[in-house]
């Protein structure tokens, strides 16, 4: 049976959600920063119960991926799925798995209402298969939030 | 069905080394296929057990032969009960758990005599029948020659023996379907042989077999010089009913395909049991009473190696399409007689599977097959004793038969008698019992079992008197390999931990690629259990309990190994995986369930189940909890889902079985 097809990612995001972050040295400070810019941009309200939530789930089974993206996440008291797009053009190690390089960050929360649990991981693996490394490479070439934008749009096509 | 295309994953290069567990014993048979194993032995008796007890009590043979095939419905409820309690049963795993060790080496040792001599007096016995129609056609077919039907049998067993070996060797599946095929046949020849001799016999008058014993010179044994037992009715019914018990052979070989019986096990055992007790009770009973009914005394005295084709030769209607009957019943019982070669090697491979499962042989003799998964190397064994025994017996049915029924009838007495001990010993509740038990307050006694095993040990005791040949040869044989064994076992003691010893023979197969597993795929559905290691044993048999007719399920294990990324280089399995996959084994066994075990190596075993879920197009995926949680599982997976299956739609269910039996379902 296929799977009922999720919102679409471009949808999810905007110009202000997608950062470029060429000085990334550290996961957790990506993270950080990541989650205040959604918090900020969302009205999402204190960022640090979020920050919070995040990082506890990275301390369980590793969110990234072999292809350079990496995906934190946390379901969390939220009225709707709220998602941000960081792109990190020297990469970043890894914490956990340090042979795997970072290049793509999609970090988002999701509302932690048990019926929204299926589309938290449709969310999950529809972004796993957009953000394969080819296209990885295509968002970091495309240099401004816009382009990127433009692009995820015409890959889901 | 075709094996399913490669998913999505199969098609990557990040795969570099799988390992596809193979082995025979994973293969299930239906009912009908196992009790027609049971049958090429049971029913092949038909053949030559009323010759053999006519030339030892007389005319009377059929009515114990009667009585003998009634009682081998008792035998097949003991066979049953013992079965529903061991999975890896038989006459050595129940009085072992009853009785002991040694006792158990003992009463194998003695079954192991009648197993090597089925195949001997079956075959033997099929090449006389075929050297009785050769030398009868000659003469009609205008050809001069008359063959030596003792030397002819010789070479017709061994031409048999040596067929059945190859077919052992290629596993139950192939040697079952012959069988299955040989008991239609024989349907077929009994219906239109009985239909033709039972009106033959009411147009000529229905003259009924005497019941007065008239016993042959050996027949009495060490009691010939005492007249009280001919004049005492009770000790010659019992001397009568030794020399028919020959009848019952075949019954441990139910026992040990029940492992290889497909699900629902149980309730296919019983339906086996059923089918072969109708079969062989009509068979055997009905032809041998319309030999003594139909065939003339003076005619048939010619014909006791070959009674049913002189009883084809003596229906009504012409000559040569009576040759013709004859020309079928022969070829039809030339088939199931050598089927019943093939039912010894199963049955002595079972028997001795079990002994070398406990340590008690060498572990040389599990190692598997390399191409077939069996165990070739108790085959062999079997396979050489049984060609020694046809050359020395020289084409002699009725030494061989006089030799037989000794093992057969001294285990049956140790099953039963264990079968009642742990009656009492182990009160856990059983999935079947033989029926008659009488309950008084807390008590409850076993009188139906108990009675059986009285009948038993007074007909053994009989036999032991009555039989010289049976029992001399029998003792002989059985200190022999109980000497063998008790050697053998404490030479393994010194050399390997039990714990080896219960451990599986597994076969591996090595591929570069997940396309290894897809052609052990044959169902539409496909299911993929994650098992980290043996504590996650209650998950499977969830699962299997779950699982529907149309699904593969297909165990995995990945090896943990750091600094790999997906594969590595497996040359044999650890210790804890052979525990695990021997566990797994064992539960799919228990249930009748086949199902596809493999190992991968890698170092992110999420990572390992998402490639090999999509490379084998499974719908559901069944994991273990883990200490981060289920919710932490899913989400994982989801990811490599969609990062492994790029552009595909196909969704997967994921299911979690928790110890309080709760079932959770997510679909990603």
């Amino acid at each position: 049976m296929p799977v009922a097809k999720a919102a679409s990612i471009a949808d999810l995001l905007t110009e202000d959600l997608i950062l470029y972050l060429p000085g990334a040295k550290d996961k957790n400070q990506v993270i950080d920063k990541l989650v205040n810019k959604l918090a900020k941009v969302r009205d999402l309200g204190d960022p640090a119960p979020l920050l919070r939530e995040v990082l506890r789930r990275e301390q369980g089974i590793s969110t990234t991926l072999d292809t350079g993206l990496s995906l934190p996440h946390a379901r969390v008291e939220v009225p709707d799925i709220a998602t941000i797009l960081g792109l990190i053009p020297l990469g970043l190690p890894d914490s956990k798995q340090p042979e795997m390089t970072i290049r793509a960050m999609f970090l988002f929360v999701s509302p932690s209402r048990q019926e929204a649990f299926t589309r938290h991981l449709h969310l999950l693996r529809s972004v796993a298969s957009l953000f394969q490394p080819a296209f990885i490479e295509q968002l970091l070439a495309a240099g401004s939030p816009a382009k990127a934008l433009e692009l995820i749009r015409k890959q889901e096509k | 069905m075709s094996p399913p295309p490669p998913g999505p994953a199969a098609k990557g290069s990040r795969v570099t080394e799988v390992v596809v567990l193979t082995t025979a014993m994973l293969t299930f048979i239906s009912c009908w296929r196992a009790g027609a194993v049971v049958l090429n032995d049971l029913a092949s008796t038909a053949f030559y057990v009323s010759g053999i007890a006519e030339q030892a009590i007389g005319k009377s043979a059929p009515w114990f032969i009667l009585a003998v095939m009634a009682f081998s419905a008792c035998m097949l409820a003991v066979y049953v009960e013992g079965s529903s309690m061991f999975v890896r049963g038989g006459v050595y795993t129940v009085v072992k758990n009853a009785m002991g060790s040694t006792l158990a080496k003992a009463s194998v040792s003695a079954l192991m005599f009648d197993y090597i001599l089925t195949g001997p007096v079956s075959s033997v016995s099929a090449g006389q029948y075929v050297a009785g129609l050769l030398n009868q056609s000659f003469p009609v077919l205008r050809i001069g020659w008359h063959i030596n039907p003792d030397h002819f049998s010789v070479l017709f067993a061994l031409a048999v023996t040596a067929y059945f070996w190859r077919m052992n060797i290629e596993g139950i599946e192939e040697s079952s379907e012959k069988s299955m095929r040989i008991v239609q046949l024989t349907g077929v020849m009994g219906a239109v042989l009985l239909a033709w001799a039972g009106y033959t016999a009411f147009t000529r008058g229905v003259r009924w077999p005497p019941f007065s014993l008239s016993f042959g010179r050996e027949a009495l044994g060490w009691l010939d010089g005492f007249d009280w037992v001919k004049s005492c009715t009770v000790a010659a019914i019992l001397v009568g009913l030794g020399h028919s018990f020959l009848g019952m052979s075949g019954l441990e070989t139910l026992a040990q395909v029940y492992r290889e019986m497909e699900a629902p096990k149980l309730k296919n055992l019983k339906r086996a049991a059923v089918f072969v007790f109708l079969f062989a009770f009509v068979l055997t009973t009905v032809t041998s009473f319309l030999s003594v009914m139909i065939i003339p005394d003076q005619v048939r005295v010619h014909y006791l190696d070959n009674l049913l084709g002189g009883l084809a030769m003596s229906v009504a209607g012409p000559y040569r399409v009576r040759l013709v009957l004859q020309a079928f019943v022969v070829v039809v019982g030339a088939m199931i007689l050598s089927g019943a070669v093939n039912t010894s090697i199963i049955g002595a491979n079972g028997v001795l599977n079990r002994l070398a499962e406990d340590g008690i042989m060498a572990d040389w003799f599990r190692w598997l097959h390399p191409v077939y998964g069996t165990t070739h190397r108790v085959i062999h064994l079997v396979v050489g004793l049984q060609v020694v025994t046809i050359l020395l017996c020289r084409g002699d049915v009725y030494l061989l038969g006089e030799a037989y029924a000794f093992g057969m009838l001294w285990s049956f007495v140790f099953l039963t008698a264990s079968l009642v001990v742990l009656r009492f010993k182990d009160r856990t509740p059983r999935e079947w019992m033989v029926p008659l038990n009488v309950r008084w307050r807390q008590l409850e006694f076993p009188l139906g079992i108990s009675l059986i095993f009285l009948v038993l040990l007074t007909v053994a005791i009989t036999n032991l008197l009555t039989k010289k040949v049976a029992t001399v040869s029998g003792v002989v044989f059985t200190i022999v390999f109980y000497l063998i064994f008790r050697f053998s076992e404490s030479f393994n003691r010194r050399r390997e931990t039990s714990n080896q010893a219960q451990r599986e023979k597994l076969n591996l197969r090595l591929s570069p690629d997940l396309s290894a597993v897809l052609p052990a795929i044959k169902q539409p559905n496909r299911t993929l259990i994650a098992l980290r290691d043996a504590n996650d044993l209650y998950t499977l048999q969830r699962a299997i309990q779950d699982m529907s007719p149309k699904t593969d399920l297909i165990v995995f294990h990945s090896k943990r190994m750091s600094g790999l990324r997906f594969g590595g280089t497996i040359s044999s399995l650890g210790p804890d995986q052979e525990g695990l996959f021997s566990s797994v084994i064992r539960i799919a066994e228990k249930a009748g369930k086949t199902v596809v075990p493999m190992m991968v190596v890698s170092n992110d075993s999420s990572y390992a189940i998402a490639q090999t879920a999509l490379a084998v197009g499974a719908t559901e995926v069944v994991l273990g909890v883990s200490r981060q949680g289920t919710e932490a599982q899913v989400e994982r997976l989801a990811m490599l889902w969609g990062a492994l299956g790029t552009g595909s739609t196909a969704s997967v269910k994921v299911t979690f079985y928790r110890l309080s039996g709760y079932k959770m379902q997510i679909e990603i």
